[in-house]
């Protein structure tokens, strides 16, 4: 029973440490993560198995998983500082559509043809027909969709309420 | 790989399956509800630990007991967490305001290592175009971004679209000038300098 003791240990101190280095570093949602961050998450996962199973020593792993965590964090200090680093290692925005119009040399360079473009459309709830209403469709890092509507096909808003009613009101 | 093993092989594929599914309810929603970044990284170690019951590389013994220990530091941590709200600020970190009033909080910002780009991102994802909507745009614990809008800005409600004299003088909301012209441009949105 007592052979198991290092296991437990180990767990607890690559889980500990874990916990203090992603805290340490900010890092927070998946849901916001880049490729880069997935990269990273299999890579760290695989120093951990080779901790846990003792292949090597805690002392490597401490060193190797810090590094790691370093490098990640220094690129996204400098890329959050200039906005010229930050396009070249996350890639832009990609606008897919823009003013109703679908920009093909984006879609060609993101290899996305029209089938894809208007999956990605109604994962936004618009249909293909309806792609006059569509203001900008711009691809974020996380591969999801953000769409921002045509003026007059954006949801009303309160005060476009209140000019209603002070139009109405000023005629009666 | 001779049948025996192979049988062997799936039996504790089976029995890893089964061991987990309980533990994870066990630990319940909350505790693996927010899957953060450190989430992840806790199921690719169970995941690790896992590979190595299913194929037999370490007693089946001492591949539960990691899993156990896995999970009950998990658990100690949630429960940690919820105790003290101090320990959900070291553990799980605060909100952090990244735009008040239509302002960029570059300090904020600056601390949670995020630049404009990111932001402006974020308040796309949010269906928000431009920042003099935005009263407020949140950064929260699990990292999403939350968007509240300013009064003038919010949704048609009922009580707007509704036909009812009496109301109309009460329900004038106050304080809110509509926007000046908006001009949406969509270079703003896209978070370049205007």
């Amino acid at each position: 029973m007592l052979e198991l003791l290092p296991l437990v240990v180990r767990i607890l101190v690559a889980y500990f440490y874990l916990l203090a280095i992603v805290r340490l570093s900010g890092k927070q949602s998946v849901s916001q993560a880049t490729p880069v961050d997935f990269v990273i998450s299999v890579v760290l996962g695989d120093l951990i198995d080779d901790l846990l199973w003792s292949e090597v020593a805690v002392s490597q792993f401490i060193v190797g998983v810090g590094t790691l965590v370093l490098v990640d964090v220094a690129i996204l200090i400098m890329t959050s500082r200039s906005a010229r680093l930050f396009l070249l290692f996350n890639g832009g925005f990609p606008v897919l559509v823009r003013d109703g119009a679908p920009q093909y040399e984006t879609m060609k360079q993101q290899q996305l043809n029209d089938a894809d473009l208007e999956h990605l459309l109604r994962t936004k709830g618009v249909e293909p027909e309806n792609i006059a209403a569509i203001h900008l469709a711009t691809l974020e890092q996380d591969g999801h969709l953000s769409l921002l509507k045509a003026r007059e096909a954006r949801d009303a808003q309160h005060h476009d309420a209140d000019a209603a009613k002070r139009l109405r009101r000023k005629r009666t | 790989m001779d049948p025996q093993e192979l049988l062997m092989t799936a039996l504790r594929g089976l029995a890893v399956y089964v061991f987990v599914l309980v533990v994870i309810r066990v630990l319940g929603k909350r505790t693996v509800g927010n899957f953060t970044a450190f989430d992840l990284l806790v199921a690719l170690m169970l995941g690790e630990v896992v590979d190595e019951i299913i194929y037999g590389d370490v007693p089946f013994v001492q591949g539960m007991l990691a899993i156990v220990v896995i999970a009950g530091a998990k658990y100690a941590t949630s429960w940690l967490s919820y105790s003290s709200p101090k320990m959900t600020k070291i553990l799980e970190g605060t909100p952090t305001e990244l735009v008040v009033d239509g302002e960029f909080q570059r300090k904020n910002m600056r601390s949670e290592t995020m630049n404009e780009l990111d932001v402006m991102s974020a308040l796309r994802m949010k269906e928000v175009e431009d920042l003099r909507e935005v009263k407020l745009a949140i950064l929260e614990v699990d990292g999403t971004v939350s968007v509240i809008r300013q009064p003038w800005a919010d949704p048609l409600q009922k009580s707007d679209v509704l036909r009812s004299e009496k109301k109309q003088e009460e329900k004038q909301v106050d304080g809110e000038d509509p926007p000046p012209s908006k001009k949406t441009d969509s270079d703003r949105a896209l978070g370049k300098a205007v």
